[in-house]
């Protein structure tokens, strides 16, 4: 299993992934766990993805209530992604949505693709992460690649 | 459906989706037909300033973040700049693995503009009509085209050659002055040999439709007609179905623009200055503003490059070499004249075109020459073609490369005794060039006491777009809209088949999902 954060540090409300990728960098991952900081690499990410489970990483805007952390798995991702032409067409902005659509296509109906899981906390207008908001999600991360199905 | 009605005029305001970063091109439309145009660049970057009171070598870490798309030419040009200021060169087997990585990224590039950029204009329901469009639709629809998908998983797999050269894509920082951070073994060189012939076997059975050896002899527009004449292969081949598509839509008469072609540096694999790089730089004028110029093929000599920004949002001090340069944003709201954050770089005082399209004319390629002398000048088709063919002129020469270090045990890093210390105490100025994905790349960049007093970037995409100079010309794309023509101003088609033929790339960021 791979968990991917993703996001740019420097912008607050986009900085989400990279404070969870530095708090599991200091936590003991469960053996088998890769985790990657995907930084703003978008389509470039593919490079990292083989039939291993993937878990991204990122602040979500348009899925909840600030601060609410939201976990999603491949059959609600299919239903929650924007419909807009970013997560469909490839641009310099296709950025995570754009390749959490591309990932399941690239694999042939008789090859498995890998199971994809989006985890994040809705972010609060141009605020940074709160403490919380890192921890939930961190947490979350762990669960889930312990094997257990976090509530949320 | 909407039209600008016999007489009057229109101006639009056109956000161009499908391109590298934020673009928004403006034109002025009477009677059908595009009467003039102004490209914006609407992010500003900074990068140069961020580089002020740096250490040089930080230059080699912070320039390929410039881009995601092409940050190996930044990184390129970042340290040939380095090395002409502390006269270091590095060893063949390193100037041959930063070629090739360069190569691979022009490869990946130019597979996912020509295939997820440019073609899906082709599934656009304006040409429900045309006989093409449900074969467009099934190539091209986004997600679900065959070679969507395919371009998708081919580019992700050639990429990996930069990972195993570079350590890493994008925004790798391997190159250094005196070579590279790594000796590849064996094993990781043929492992990049195969994936190079994976995608040659791609490019030639999917793009091609036949033979590289036999695209290659394709030399002459009327070698081009025999050649789709020849095979069913060769038309359902990519360019094949190309020239099926555009030529049903005109873009043979489209985006001529200023004639005038740049490619600022080729791919060097040798220090004997007499031996020709494996495609030259040079300096192509055939426009009409070239008027007093000397026309034809001739060297590329950078002191003729001066910036332009009367019409940008930065302070104006008039024409400057990129030595002597400064990058001021200022928006002065008593003057509307700026209308960019690009610059308006000109060669000799003139708008030049670069890319894929030029660098094959400075070249002498003979298919594409023939078409720009047919056509008198260039249109959207030849400079898609070119685009679209550039890995066949590639290919071949980098399995050579690849095989060459195979057997070659030769170092791939002249040593700096205290490379920091070295360059920390340099003085100088120098540049570095590069060719980019897009076209020419240079670096100028000035060291006082060690550290950078001065760095200048000039980008292809800053050639093409260019808004307008201290004479008012128009920059290169801006210049190709004029009479392209606008049947319905809702969904200005030509428009976007124009600008797109130059494979805009105007550098953006990323932030969070949004539903």
């Amino acid at each position: 299993m791979k968990i991917i954060c993703v996001g740019n540090p420097f912008i607050a409300s986009d900085s989400l992934g990279p404070r969870v990728y530095a708090a599991l960098a200091e936590s003991e991952l469960p053996a088998g766990v890769e985790l990657v900081d995907g930084g703003l690499a978008g389509l470039d990410l593919l490079r990292f993805v083989s039939t291993d489970p993937l878990i991204f990483v990122d602040g979500l805007c348009g899925f909840g209530n600030p601060g609410e952390l939201i976990v999603l798995n491949q059959a609600e991702l299919e239903h929650s992604l924007p419909a807009q032409s970013a997560t469909t067409h490839y641009d310099h902005a296709a950025g995570l949505a754009y390749l959490l659509r591309v990932i399941p296509i690239l694999y042939p109906q008789d090859q498995a693709a890998p199971k994809i899981w989006l985890v994040g906390t809705e972010v609060n207008g141009e605020q940074p992460p709160s403490a919380a908001d890192i921890a939930q999600t961190a947490m979350a991360c762990l669960r889930l690649a312990a094997g257990d199905q976090p509530a949320c | 459906m909407n039209t600008v009605l016999p007489g009057s005029k229109q101006i639009l305001n056109i956000p161009l989706n499908r391109v590298e970063g934020d673009l928004e091109i403006r034109v002025e439309v009477s009677n059908g037909k595009v009467q003039d145009a102004w490209s914006a660049g609407m992010m500003y970057r900074g990068f140069e300033n961020l580089l002020l009171g740096r250490a040089p070598l930080d230059s080699l870490v912070i320039t390929p973040r410039i881009c995601g798309i092409c940050s190996t030419a930044h990184l390129t040009a970042a340290v040939r700049a380095l090395e002409g200021l502390s006269g270091i060169t590095p060893p063949k087997n390193a100037r041959r693995a930063r070629n090739l990585s360069l190569m691979v990224e022009h490869l990946q590039s130019d597979m996912r503009h020509a295939f997820l950029h440019f073609a899906p204009d082709f599934a656009n329901p304006a040409y429900a009509h045309q006989s093409f469009f449900d074969e467009a639709r099934r190539r091209y629809q986004p997600l679900q085209g065959q070679m969507a998908v395919e371009t998708i998983r081919q580019t992700r797999q050639v990429l990996e050659i930069i990972a195993i050269l570079g350590g890493q894509w994008p925004h790798s920082s391997f190159m250094v002055p005196g070579g590279i951070t790594l000796v590849p073994p064996t094993t990781d060189l043929l492992r990049c040999r195969y994936l190079l012939s994976e995608f040659r076997h791609w490019y030639e059975d999917r793009v091609l439709g036949c033979s590289l050896e036999r695209w290659l002899a394709v030399d002459s527009p009327a070698a081009l007609e025999e050649w789709l004449q020849e095979k069913e292969a060769h038309r359902a081949g990519e360019i094949g179905f190309f020239l099926q598509c555009a030529r049903a839509l005109n873009l043979d008469q489209l985006g001529k623009g200023p004639g005038n072609f740049l490619c600022s540096a080729g791919m060097e694999n040798s220090d004997d200055p007499s031996e020709q790089a494996f495609f030259p730089s040079g300096v192509l004028l055939t426009g009409a503003a070239a008027s007093g110029q000397r026309m034809g093929i001739q060297p590329f000599d950078q002191a003729q490059i001066s910036e332009h920004v009367a019409h940008s949002w930065f302070v104006d001090d008039g024409p400057r070499h990129p030595f002597e340069g400064m990058t001021r944003p200022e928006i002065d709201t008593q003057n509307n004249r700026p209308y960019s954050w690009a610059k308006a770089p000109r060669y000799a005082d003139l708008p030049v075109e670069t890319g894929p399209l030029a660098t094959a004319l400075v070249g002498g390629d003979p298919l594409l020459s023939g078409l720009v002398r047919q056509a008198q000048g260039p249109n959207v088709l030849i400079r898609q073609l070119a685009r679209l063919t550039r890995p066949a002129r590639y290919l071949t020469q980098m399995d050579a490369w690849l095989a060459e270090l195979v057997g070659d045990t030769g170092p791939y890093y002249h040593p700096i005794p205290d490379i920091v210390d070295a360059f920390n105490q340099l003085e100088g100025s120098a540049l570095g060039m590069a060719e980019a994905s897009r076209g020419a790349l240079g670096h100028w960049v000035k060291v006082q006491s060690g550290r950078i007093s001065s760095y200048q970037i000039i980008t292809p995409t800053a050639w093409n777009g260019s808004p307008r100079d201290n004479h008012g010309r128009r920059g290169p794309w801006e210049e190709a809209l004029i009479d392209a023509p606008v049947a319905d101003t809702d969904d200005p088609l030509a428009v976007g088949h124009i600008i797109r033929s130059f494979d805009a790339c105007l550098v953006c960021t990323v932030h969070t999902i949004k539903r």
